[in-house]
C-alpha cells in the first residue's frame, strides 16, 4: 500500500466520523503544519497556535469537499502558507521575518526545504527498521557511532558504512 | 530532483526533520472530531468553557464563515466604524441608526461619540433617548440623572425626562403606577406651560386620565384640541392627537373622523401606526370605549404560508394546481394579507408566494437551510419549471433568510424548525404592528406523515389559538376532516442564557477566577429552582452560561434572576445586570447543525454588548417564545446587536413580562 493511498484512506475514515482516524491524521500532518508555521514563517507562539488550530478546523470543515483525498498534504501546505501570510500581513510584517542566522535564505527556498525534509521523512518510513533507527539516531538525535553501536548491538566500526548504505536506500526510496 | 540529492544534502534534510507540535496544541485539534456527526451540546459547551484556545479557534471559524445562518434579512454590509468625528457628525450617525430602527446600534454609537466628546449635552440626549426607545428604561432614567439633565432648561431634554417618566409609569403596577403617571403628567404639563404645544398637552391629558384625574385630563385635552386645530396643514401626529383628545373627552365619533383623516398621512410608517393604536387603546380602555373605533388605523394583516409539496404520488398533484391557484387568489381577495413569511418548496409554498406577490404583499422567505441544498431537496425534484418559479419568487421577496446554519444533513427536523421560525416571526411582526396574524395553508386535512410537513405546521399554529385559512387541494375549499392530533404544539428547542453584570466578568476581563461574585451566587440559587429544565450550566470568569430545555424556561429564569437581585438589598441598585438569550436550533440528542451551537455559544461569549438592566434575546429565541404560547412574555425588536466590523450581527429583541 502506498503512502498516497494511506492518506486517502485516512481522510475517508475521518469523513465517516471516525474519531481515531482524525487523531491519526493530526499526528501524521501536525508536524508538517507546525514546521511550516515555525520554521517557514517564523510566526510568534500565539500566531502559531491560532494558525495551527485554524488549519485543522478548515480541513475538518472541508472533509466532505476535498477534491482529491490523496492530495491532503499539499492541500494542508497551501492552507497553512496562506494563513501564515494572512497573519503576517495583518500585523503589517514582512513575509518571513529576517532572522540573523539565515537572513540570506529566500523564503521560497525555506519552504522548499521543509517540503523536501517532509519527503525525506516520508521516504524513511519505507526503509528497514534498522536503517530508520540508525538514521534517526545519527542525524536526528545526534548520537555517536559508539552509542549507536552499543544500543543496537552492532560493531561501531560498521556504523559509518551502514549510514552510507541507508542513505543510498533513502535516495532510492525518494525516486521510486 | 530529490533523487539528485547528495549525502550531505540528505543528511542536512534529515537534521531538519519536522518539528513536533506541543501535545496540548495537537490535542485541541484532535478534539475537533468530537463535534462531527451526532453532537453532544453539553460537550461543546464544556470545551468552550474549559479551553480559551478552542474558543479562539471557534471564533476564527465563525468570523470567516459566510454569514448565511441565523441572519434574518439580507446580509448587512458593515460600514467602517467611525472615529474622530465632530459632535455634529456623531449626532447624525446616531440619528441615522435611529431612523433605521437600529436602537442598540444607536446606543453604541452615542457611547462612542461620548468617548470623544464627553461633555456633549446632545450626544448624551441621543444616547439616553435611544436607550429609552430600546426599552432600557431604568438605565435611561439613571443616566438622565447622572448626566444632570434633570436641571436642563432645554425643551428637548425636558421632553426626554417626561418620556422616561411615562415609560417608568407604564411599566409599574398598583399605586406606584398611579404616582409615576402623575409625575410624568407634571413633567409634560411643565413643558406645555413653558411652550404651549399639542404634543405635551395631549400626553398630560392621557396621563391624567389613566392616573384617575378626569377633570385635569379634560382640561389638557381641550387645550391640545385647540393647539392641534390651529395647524394650517394638519400632520399625521396633529390629527391623531386630535383623535386622542376626543377619546379623552369621551367623543368617539369625532375621534373616528380625525382618525379617518390621519389614515392617509402616516407615510407608510407602520411602526408609528402601531404606537398610536397602543396609546389610543389605553385611553379607550380607561374610558370604556369599544376599541373598534381605531380600525381606521389598522395595520396590514401578517400571515404564515405553507402547503404540500407537489407530487403525482403525493398529497397535491399537478392536475389540481390551477384550481388551487384560483382558490388562493380568491382567499387573499376576501381576506387581504399585507405581509407574509414562509418557505418556498415546489407546490403549496410557491403557489402561495406567487399569489401573495400578485396581491402586492410584502414577502419574506425563510428557508430552512442553504439555498442550494434547499433547491436540491425541495424544488428541483418536482420539475425544472419550479426552479424558475422559485427564483422569480426570491426576486420579488423583501428578505430571504435561513433558519439553520449549514446544509440539509438528511434531517427533516430542520424543515420543521424553519417553519416554526417563520411562524414565530409572523407573530413577532404582528405584535410589533399591533395587527392580526393568520396562517394560509394548502392542506388536505389528513394526518402528518413524517417529522415535518404542513399538518405539523397547521397544528403548531392552531396551538397558539390563531386562525388558519385552509385550502384542500382536492376540493379547493377548506377540508372536511382535520387530522390534527390536537396535542402537539411547536417543537421545543433548547435555549442558552448568558448573564453578567457591570463590574463583574466584563468582556475582556479575567477569564477565570475562583471568586464567585454576588451575581454568580444569586444565579446559582435561582437555578436550583429550575431543576431538570437546566440542561447545562457553566461559568466563564464571572459570566454565567446556562442551557435550558426550552426558550420559555430560559425566559422564566431570566426574570427570576432579576427579581432575586432586585430583592437583595446588598445588590439592588448596585449591580447592572445584563442578560442575553439565544435559541440553540438543534435537538439535544442529535445535532446535525454543529455550527449553530458554536455560533450561539460564541456570540454569547464575545458580543455581550447589550445595555444593562434588561433582557435581550436573539430573533430565533423571540420567535420561539411567541410560538410557545407562553403569554407571560413580550418581545420588542430593538435592532441588530452592535459588534466588531465583519462579525455577524444578530437581530435582537427586548424581552419583557406582560403586566399581570
Amino acid at each position: 500500500m502506498t503512502e498516497a493511498l494511506d492518506d486517502a484512506a485516512l481522510v475517508a475514515r475521518c469523513r465517516r466520523g471516525d474519531e481515531a482516524a482524525w487523531t491519526d491524521l493530526v499526528d501524521r500532518f501536525g508536524p508538517y503544519v507546525y514546521t511550516i508555521l515555525v520554521r517557514g514563517y517564523r510566526l510568534g507562539a500565539v500566531d502559531v497556535e491560532d494558525a495551527f488550530q485554524e488549519v485543522f478546523v478548515r480541513l475538518y470543515a472541508q472533509l466532505d469537499r476535498l477534491r482529491d483525498d490523496s492530495a491532503v498534504r499539499p492541500w494542508l501546505g497551501q492552507v497553512t502558507r496562506r494563513l501564515a501570510l494572512d497573519r503576517l500581513q495583518a500585523e503589517a510584517r514582512e513575509p518571513v521575518a529576517a532572522a540573523e542566522d539565515d537572513a540570506w535564505v529566500d523564503p521560497v527556498d525555506r519552504l522548499s526545504r521543509i517540503e523536501l525534509s517532509i519527503d525525506v521523512r516520508d521516504a524513511m518510513r519505507g526503509l528497514s527498521d534498522i536503517c530508520q533507527e540508525i538514521l534517526q539516531r545519527f542525524f536526528i538525535r545526534d548520537e555517536s557511532y559508539v552509542t549507536i553501536g552499543g544500543a543496537l548491538g552492532i560493531p561501531s566500526g560498521t556504523i559509518a558504512s551502514r549510514i552510507s548504505r541507508c542513505l543510498d536506500r533513502l535516495r532510492d526510496a525518494m525516486t521510486a | 530532483m530529490s533523487g539528485d540529492l547528495s549525502d550531505e544534502q540528505l543528511a542536512e534534510l534529515l537534521r531538519e526533520a519536522p518539528l513536533i507540535p506541543p501535545p496540548a496544541l495537537a490535542g485541541r485539534a484532535k478534539e475537533l472530531a468530537r463535534g462531527r456527526g451526532a453532537v453532544d451540546v453539553r460537550r461543546v459547551l464544556e470545551l468552550l468553557d474549559a479551553d480559551p484556545d478552542f474558543r479562539t479557534m471557534v471564533a476564527a471559524r465563525l468570523d470567516r464563515a459566510q454569514p448565511r445562518g441565523l441572519v434574518i434579512g439580507p446580509p448587512l454590509t458593515e460600514p467602517p466604524r467611525p472615529v474622530g468625528l465632530s459632535e455634529t457628525e456623531w449626532l447624525e450617525s446616531v440619528r441615522r441608526q435611529e431612523r433605521r430602527g437600529e436602537l442598540l446600534e444607536a446606543v453604541d454609537l452615542a457611547d462612542r461619540g461620548l468617548e470623544e466628546h464627553p461633555s456633549s449635552l446632545w450626544l448624551r440626549h441621543r444616547g439616553v433617548l435611544s436607550l429609552a426607545r430600546a426599552g432600557a428604561t431604568d438605565r435611561a432614567a439613571r443616566l438622565f440623572e447622572q448626566f444632570g439633565m434633570a436641571i436642563s432648561e432645554e425643551p428637548e431634554i425636558a421632553a426626554l425626562g417626561a418620556r422616561i417618566a411615562k415609560d417608568l409609569a407604564l411599566g409599574a403596577r398598583g399605586e406606584a403606577r398611579r404616582r409615576l403617571m402623575l409625575d410624568a403628567r407634571d413633567r409634560y404639563a411643565a413643558i406645555h406651560l413653558e411652550r404651549p404645544d399639542y404634543y405635551p398637552a395631549i400626553n398630560a391629558a392621557t396621563l391624567s386620565l389613566v392616573a384617575g384625574e378626569p377633570s385635569a385630563a379634560e382640561r389638557y385635552a381641550r387645550e391640545a384640541l385647540s393647539l392641534a386645530a390651529a395647524e394650517v396643514t394638519p400632520s399625521y401626529y396633529s390629527l391623531v392627537s386630535v383623535a386622542e383628545a376626543h377619546l379623552v373627552l369621551g367623543e368617539p365619533e369625532a375621534a373616528v373622523s380625525a382618525l379617518d383623516a390621519a389614515r392617509s398621512r402616516h407615510g407608510g410608517d407602520l411602526s408609528a401606526l402601531a404606537t398610536t393604536r397602543r396609546q389610543l387603546r389605553m385611553v379607550c380602555r380607561t374610558r370604556e370605549i369599544d376599541d373598534r373605533v381605531l380600525e381606521a388605523l389598522a395595520g396590514p394583516r401578517v400571515a404564515h404560508f405553507c402547503g404540500h409539496l407537489i407530487s403525482e404520488a403525493g398529497r397535491f398533484r399537478s392536475d389540481q394546481e390551477q384550481r388551487v391557484a384560483a382558490a388562493m387568489r380568491a382567499a387573499l381577495a376576501a381576506d387581504p394579507v399585507g405581509i407574509a413569511y414562509g418557505s418556498l418548496a415546489a407546490g403549496g409554498d410557491i403557489l402561495w408566494a406567487e399569489a401573495l406577490l400578485e396581491a402586492g404583499a410584502e414577502l419574506h422567505i425563510v428557508l430552512p437551510f442553504d439555498r442550494e441544498a434547499f433547491l436540491a431537496s425541495s424544488v428541483v425534484p418536482c420539475g425544472p419549471e419550479w426552479e424558475a418559479r422559485f427564483e422569480s419568487c426570491l426576486t420579488g421577496a423583501a428578505t430571504v433568510s435561513y433558519a439553520a446554519y449549514g446544509g440539509y444533513a438528511d434531517d427533516d427536523a430542520l424543515f420543521r424548525y424553519g417553519a416554526q421560525l417563520a411562524m414565530g416571526q409572523v407573530l413577532l411582526r404582528a405584535r410589533h404592528l399591533d395587527t392580526d396574524a393568520v396562517q394560509l395553508a394548502l392542506w388536505d386535512g389528513r394526518e402528518a406523515m413524517g417529522a415535518a410537513g404542513t399538518t405539523l405546521d397547521v397544528e403548531a399554529w392552531r396551538a397558539t389559538g390563531r386562525r388558519s385559512v385552509v385550502i384542500d387541494p382536492n376540493t379547493g375549499h377548506p377540508p372536511r376532516a382535520a387530522g390534527l392530533s390536537g396535542a402537539a404544539g411547536a417543537h421545543e428547542l433548547p435555549a442558552m442564557l448568558v448573564a453578567d453584570a457591570s463590574g463583574f466578568g466584563l468582556p475582556g476581563g479575567p477569564e477565570s477566577s475562583p471568586v464567585r461574585s454576588p451575581l454568580i451566587v444569586a444565579f446559582e440559587a435561582v437555578l436550583d429552582s429550575f431543576g431538570e429544565q437546566v440542561v447545562h450550566q457553566s461559568r466563564f470568569g464571572q459570566t454565567m452560561y446556562v442551557v435550558f430545555a426550552s426558550a420559555a424556561a430560559a425566559a422564566r429564569c431570566a426574570f427570576a434572576l432579576q427579581e432575586r437581585l432586585a430583592s437583595d438589598t446588598m445588590m439592588a441598585g448596585e449591580l447592572q445586570l445584563r442578560i442575553r438569550g439565544h435559541l440553540i436550533p438543534v435537538d439535544m440528542e442529535t445535532a446535525p447543525d454543529v455550527e449553530s451551537i458554536l455560533l450561539a455559544a460564541h456570540e454569547a461569549r464575545t458580543q455581550l454588548r447589550t445595555p444593562p438592566t434588561e433582557v435581550y434575546v436573539s430573533e430565533p429565541m423571540a420567535a420561539a417564545l411567541e410560538l410557545s404560547g407562553e403569554r407571560r412574555f413580550a418581545c420588542d425588536y430593538v435592532g441588530h446587536l452592535p459588534s466588531a466590523p465583519g462579525r455577524r450581527r444578530p437581530r435582537m429583541h427586548r424581552l419583557s413580562e406582560r403586566l399581570r
